[in-house]
């Protein structure tokens, strides 16, 4: 099979009826057998880095956040870079479950509920650490405008305020979305799991689901209504994320480009994560009838896509700078490329820039261990964005007298290292007791795919006209 | 100017504390660790002065409220007043041509200016220092 041939695979392969489907998804939670060494290993070390956090957390409550490397112009170290770089990755999930929801592309189907289980561990790390940061954690409430006898507001002018409302929103919707998509799920798991405990607590989720008509009028109603309100948030939350950095008077910061460059570099993150995870589960839980190649190659490209739009950023800000005429802009930019933190920024254009161009060959699109390598490249590189980004700026602003360096220490390494671990331990965790494909929209996909949507006057040919042709099952047991 | 309290820097688990707090600055806390330190032009002392002037039934006059850094300065650089007032001390100061603003042109309008270091152009008065 040629490298071409691969990416007209249809979106369901082999021989599948709606039985084999269901089974398949539901095995992986109801068949504890089917978690084999990868499972443990991956829920073992994140495990393991998840207790790190835990110390270091606890000696920073004890001693302070100056066990970080922060220090006086370096007031915002790598607690803010990973806090950006977390929420960053967890957009591609919000796009996959409601801009692609709402475009009608189908092929969203398999990949939205790990896709989301994503975005919702990826907010749970992100939150972590502006909360960590404020200093004294406890008194968090305080950033909620909250009726109190301390004669205190949040000051609404600023983004960092607007910032603990973008992301508290998103963390709820992205919950709710995510809990009301698999209620359908649940009920099938309820009704096909034989244990009476697994049963109830399945039973107990899916509220009472029956799949009656009314149940699925309703479903989607607010499914629909979900969707449209997650939408705009795909675009706000970075935006207001970024707004910390643009809405500031600092060169290399005060840039109106800042907003539409976050953002496209979160669903290029985000999607690099997706296909981080999807690549080696598929393998392992051989889920590559539902994922398939055809998922893979299109996610590559809107990866290739938002990378350029990315890459393009760069350039604008380098060319920005320079017809700005203005001194502090146009050192910004030297310090950025041989200052100090040189070595960072042209890693940067190397990963962001340079590597993701392979993206443009289907040989490497469908060859999965290199499109593994380039998704890590993709990650470094936009962690190494915010820290050229965030460092460069806060160590060389205006007035030399304020300029400082900054070095990590091994608490900011334990940290971040920790909430990788806290995210893959919850994605395994997810992996072994929800089910990780959208069972009934494959089901549903599967009924469109074989021709039975017709008389719906469905989409779905329409987009795919090579799906007219399937053959795949015919709904009954073989 | 502000800084932030990264670690406990006045640790309170040591012994004489009250102590260390008077010898610090009875009118107001000890921050601890996670606090951020910021001249607040010393609002205690305006509320002081603020109640002060309440209780009699007028305005706080010029000069009445000083800054404990107005106080303690031994070459009485610092001035501090009210700058709505046109004749207060502070109003005055602002208007001679040596008084600049840091970084004047991010318009960020600090209250804090300062006045330039005076300079002796005429080289028949000796030599500029
Ligand atoms: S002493 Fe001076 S610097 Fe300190 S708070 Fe008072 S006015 Fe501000």
């Amino acid at each position: 099979m040629s490298a071409r041939e691969k990416l007209n695979d249809d979106l369901i392969l082999g021989k599948h009826t709606f039985r084999t489907i269901n089974d398949k998804v539901n095995n992986v939670v109801l068949n504890q057998n089917s978690h084999t060494i990868p499972w443990a290993v991956c829920f073992m070390v994140g495990f393991m880095l998840l207790q790190l956090m835990g110390l270091v957390i606890l000696w920073l409550l004890y001693r302070g956040i100056g066990i970080w490397g922060v220090n006086n112009p370096s007031m915002w170290g790598w607690d803010i870079i990973n806090f950006v770089w977390w929420i960053g990755i967890g957009h591609a999930g919000t796009l996959i479950s409601a801009i692609l929801l709402l475009l009608k592309q189908s092929w969203r189907n398999s990949i939205n509920r790990f896709a989301e289980a994503m975005t919702l561990f990826a907010v749970a790390c992100a939150g972590l650490f502006p909360l960590l940061h404020t200093g004294r954690p406890y008194m968090a409430y305080w950033m909620f405008p909250y009726p109190n006898v301390l004669a205190m507001t949040p000051n609404f002018r600023s983004p960092l305020l607007w910032d603990v409302f973008a992301i508290s929103t998103y963390a709820t919707v992205s919950a709710v979305f995510w809990f009301l998509g698999l209620i359908p799920d649940l009920a099938s798991l309820r009704d096909k799991s034989k244990n009476p405990i697994f049963k109830g607590i399945f039973g107990a989720l899916a509220m009472g689901w029956r799949g009656a008509a009314s149940h699925w009028q309703r479903y989607e109603s607010a499914y629909i209504m979900l969707a449209g309100l997650s939408t705009p948030l795909v675009l706000s939350v970075h935006s207001i994320v970024s707004f910390d950095f643009a809405v500031a008077n600092l060169p290399g910061w005060h840039v109106t480009l800042f907003p539409p460059y976050f953002v496209a570099g979160a669903v290029y993150a985000g999607f690099a994560m997706v296909l981080t995870l999807a690549i080696p589960v598929r393998a392992w839980y051989n889920m590559k009838d539902f994922i398939t190649m055809r998922h893979i190659d299109w996610m590559a490209k809107v990866m290739l896509a938002t990378g350029l739009i990315v890459f393009y950023g760069y350039l604008c800000e380098g060319f920005f700078s320079w017809y700005s005429g203005n001194v502090f802009e146009i050192d910004m930019m030297r310090f950025r490329m041989f200052g100090p933190y040189g070595w960072a920024y042209w890693m940067l254009i190397l990963c962001n820039g340079i590597v993701p161009q392979f993206l443009w060959f289907p040989k490497i699109r469908t060859n999965l261990v290199a499109l593994f390598i380039i998704c890590q490249f993709v990650s470094l590189g936009m962690w190494l964005e915010r820290f050229v980004i965030i460092t460069v700026s806060l160590t060389r602003d205006f007035l030399p007298s304020s300029w400082g360096y900054f070095t990590p220490t091994i608490y900011d390494i334990g940290m971040f290292v920790g909430t990788v671990g806290q995210f893959t331990f919850l994605m395994f965790g997810f992996l072994r007791v929800l089910p990780m494909i959208n069972n009934f929209e494959m089901k549903e996909l599967l009924y469109r795919m074989t021709g039975r949507g017709h008389h719906h006057g469905h989409t779905a040919h329409a987009l795919e006209p090579d799906l007219a042709g399937h053959t795949a099952g015919d709904g009954e047991e073989h | 100017m502000r800084r932030f309290n990264f670690l406990n820097y006045t640790d309170h688990t040591e012994e004489p504390y009250a102590v260390t707090m008077l010898a610090r600055n009875p009118n107001v806390t000890m921050r601890a660790r996670g606090v951020m330190e910021k001249c607040t032009y010393c609002v205690q002392r305006i509320s002081a002065a603020r109640i002060e002037a309440k209780k009699e039934g007028r305005p706080i006059k010029d000069g009445e409220v000083v800054s404990a850094c107005q106080q303690a300065c031994p070459t009485k650089s610092i001035t501090f007043g009210d700058m709505n007032d046109p004749k207060s001390e502070i109003a005055k100061v602002k208007k001679q041509p040596q008084n600049y603003i840091l970084l004047e042109e991010l318009n960020t309008k600090p209250r804090t200016t300062y006045l330039t270091r005076l300079r002796n152009p005429n080289p028949k008065l000796g030599k500029e220092s």
